[in-house]
């Protein structure tokens, strides 16, 4: 054996070695697996994104109406907890940083730190069901109650009825939550607002609020309406301290032509607050006084083709976004955008994945007269390549390679743009 | 104006036609149904088909073992394979109080290239054919006297030697029965509300007269009658206000 050869090995041995990041988002669940004898591909397209029956299943509140759902049913020894970490080398290049030498580009990559997602989600009774997910449990000590509801479901006896309460990912086209990439890329327009608006809702973020959602066998018609506290937000006076309502309808054909599947037609939107006066004590703000509202407005497709076992997904999102001027400091206007994502996934076998996306989002109308019309623009990239090694009713884990390039306008030292280029290799486990 | 009434009338059309569409497809391909197979059948069910996949072991009752062609869930008369039909019903709507889920969202293609690859485990698909399904008469109006009578069909075919006086699946000969793969198999508890297969009042008659291949439950087709396999049917249901009655003028 060369040289060469043993140094390859060794880089790669490492890189596929257990370093450990800040926690994956919350995505596959085995605890369903082994509650139902079903491997982690009965539910998930590719994991840890849903396909058509992963998705009737969670409508239906985590059941399957077949009578094996009450948790009497389970042997004692059953435990509704599953675990998902993502060990993975990152490296992150950032172009025109300010520092005292001058503009560089900065990079950096290796070990974070060490983090995982509780996933314990399941039915406490017949149709009333509930997730819980904290995630973090890094070095940091910190923990987050990224989900934490209870849904009651099938009220009266229909599937019409639902209704969840607690920190609940609002029903978006593709879940900010399963994406198929672990970069720190997501999907742009969920958090995009014009450029300077001091919101910062985010359409991927857990919000606490109540969620109403029906459907019909199947799922092939859905619609959500979430109401919600915007997170993050200092909390205003009001009733409902800083109200924001996101909703959500799908209709879904199934066809048997043996090319296309299936397809999918969507519209959502979000109507969010955010206060700009406050009262203060000791010059901090305590309470939230004016509220000015975000909006966003979009619609998706989403198309299948070839056999839905091992199908070809193609999704596009668009989004026209408007944030009201005394949200941006020195408006004269409102601040509006349009942007979206087209994204690619096939999984050619069923234990490899091969995704690609490409987001942007644009400014259409800078809230400051005299800003640079693609201020704040973004743009992004993301490649990847995913391997499953092994799928039982008990575990999954996976090799992940990806690449994604982001360009923001602007953001840079002096106005130059900045690209952020991040590669990521590493495995993905779920027990 | 025009073009708007046009396209609302058209648009539902073509959902129709993209959903029901189906009903003429070609036969299955079993090679894209070996793929649908590994994805959502395979950790019951087996790799070779034998109902011994890695939770079998776990659960109850055992998945189906298709290398018999032995199918309970059948319109066609005992002894006999099941239609496509039947199978599609089966994997389509799952089957109640098991581990079977309703198949449902995978759609119609799917399943029947599952189905096509199911066949290749047993060589009985090669050598014979399935015969016609039963013809099942129009179900009569439920009323208080079909229930009587239905009560009478059940003690005089001694259903409750199986499945109990009051229908519980407790009668004497519950705890000896096994199946055709020697595996132990208890009567239905009728009072349930539920039918594995289905509560209609079709499911329910089909079960009585072409019985479950595989397993202790007869078909009845040559000692009752269609009238009292329907009266039979009544019975069942008034065990539980979960069942779906036929309640027409006629029960007024």
């Amino acid at each position: 054996m060369t040289r060469r050869t043993r140094v390859t090995i060794t880089a790669w041995a490492a890189l596929v070695a257990l370093t450990l990041l800040t926690p994956a988002p919350a995505g596959a669940i085995p605890a369903f697996a082994r509650k139902y004898g079903l491997r982690c591909t009965a539910c998930h397209e590719s994991w840890p994104k849903l396909n058509d029956f992963g998705r009737a299943f969670r409508d239906n509140g985590y059941q399957t109406l077949t009578g094996k759902d009450d948790t009497i049913f389970e042997t004692p020894g059953y435990w509704p907890v599953a675990v998902r970490i993502t060990p993975q080398y990152s490296y992150t290049k950032v172009t025109n940083q300010p520092t005292d030498e001058g503009t560089k580009d900065v990079g950096s990559g290796g070990i974070g730190q060490i983090g995982m997602d509780l996933l314990m989600a399941g039915v406490l009774f017949k149709n009333v069901s509930f997730l819980v997910v904290p995630t973090g449990f890094a070095p940091d000590g910190q923990v987050v109650l990224e989900s934490a509801w209870v849904r009651f479901d099938n009220l009266f006896g229909s599937s019409w009825a639902n209704f969840k309460l607690g920190r609940h990912e609002v029903d978006l086209p593709l879940s900010a939550h399963r994406p198929w990439n672990l970069s720190d890329t997501g999907y742009l327009i969920y958090s995009f607002h014009a450029s300077g608006s001091q919101s910062t809702y985010d359409m991927g973020e857990n919000q606490w609020g109540v969620e109403y959602m029906g459907h019909d066998r199947g799922s092939l018609n859905r619609v959500s309406v979430s109401v919600f506290n915007v997170q993050n937000s200092i909390p205003s006076q009001n009733f409902w301290s800083v109200p924001g309502v996101y909703a959500h309808a799908t209709h879904e054909w199934l066809f048997e032509n043996g090319v296309v599947s299936e397809a999918k037609l969507g519209v959502f939107g979000s109507y969010t607050t955010w206060p700009t006066t406050f009262l203060t004590s000791g010059g901090e703000p305590i309470a939230g006084g004016t509220l000015e509202p975000s909006t966003k407005i979009g619609g998706e497709g989403q198309i299948w083709f070839g056999p839905r076992a091992t199908p070809f997904h193609l999704t596009l999102a668009y989004a026209h976004g408007e944030d009201n001027q005394a949200l941006i400091t020195d408006a004269t206007r409102n601040g509006t955008f349009n942007g979206g994502f087209a994204e690619l996934g096939w999984t050619f076998t069923l234990k490899n994945l091969i995704f690609a996306r490409y987001d942007l989002c644009k400014n259409s109308q800078q809230g400051v007269v005299d800003a640079p019309q693609d201020l704040n623009n973004m743009n992004a990239i993301t490649v990847g390549w995913r391997h499953t090694f092994q799928f039982s009713n008990r575990s999954e884990y996976a090799l992940h390679v990806e690449y994604t390039s982001l360009q923001t306008i602007g953001a840079g030292d002096n106005g130059l743009n900045t690209r952020t280029n991040q590669y990521v290799v590493g495995i993905d486990f779920a027990y | 104006m025009k073009k708007l009434y046009v396209t609302a009338l058209v648009l539902p059309l073509l959902s129709f036609a993209a959903v029901t569409g189906a009903q003429n497809l070609p036969p299955g391909d079993p090679v894209k149904g070996e793929v649908v197979y590994t994805r959502y059948c395979v950790s019951c069910h087996g790799e070779l088909g034998n109902g011994a996949g890695e939770v079998a072991e776990w659960i109850t009752p055992k998945p189906r073992d298709y290398r018999q062609g032995t199918f309970k869930w059948r319109s066609t008369p005992s002894g006999s394979l099941p239609l496509d039909s039947d199978l599609d019903k089966t994997i389509r709507d799952g089957v109640y109080g098991t581990f079977m889920p309703p198949w449902y969202p995978i759609g119609e293609h799917s399943r029947r290239d599952v189905i096509a690859y199911i066949k290749t485990f047993s060589p009985r698909w090669k050598k014979e054919k399935p015969l016609e399904a039963i013809k099942i008469p129009p179900e009569p109006a439920y009323t208080e006297e079909s229930v009587k009578r239905g009560r009478a069909v059940y003690e005089k075919s001694n259903c409750a030697q199986c499945h109990g006086q009051g229908a519980l699946g407790d009668g004497p000969s519950a705890h000896d029965l096994k199946d055709d793969w020697g595996f132990p198999i208890v009567p239905y508890d009728l009072t349930e509300g539920h039918i594995k297969c289905g509560d209609t009042g079709p499911d329910i008659y089909r079960v009585f007269m072409t019985g479950l291949n595989g397993t202790p439950m007869p078909s009845f087709v040559d000692s009752i009658s269609e009238a009292e396999a329907w009266d039979l049917v009544h019975y069942i249901q008034s065990l539980s206000p979960l069942y779906p009655k036929n309640v027409g003028v006629a029960a007024k």
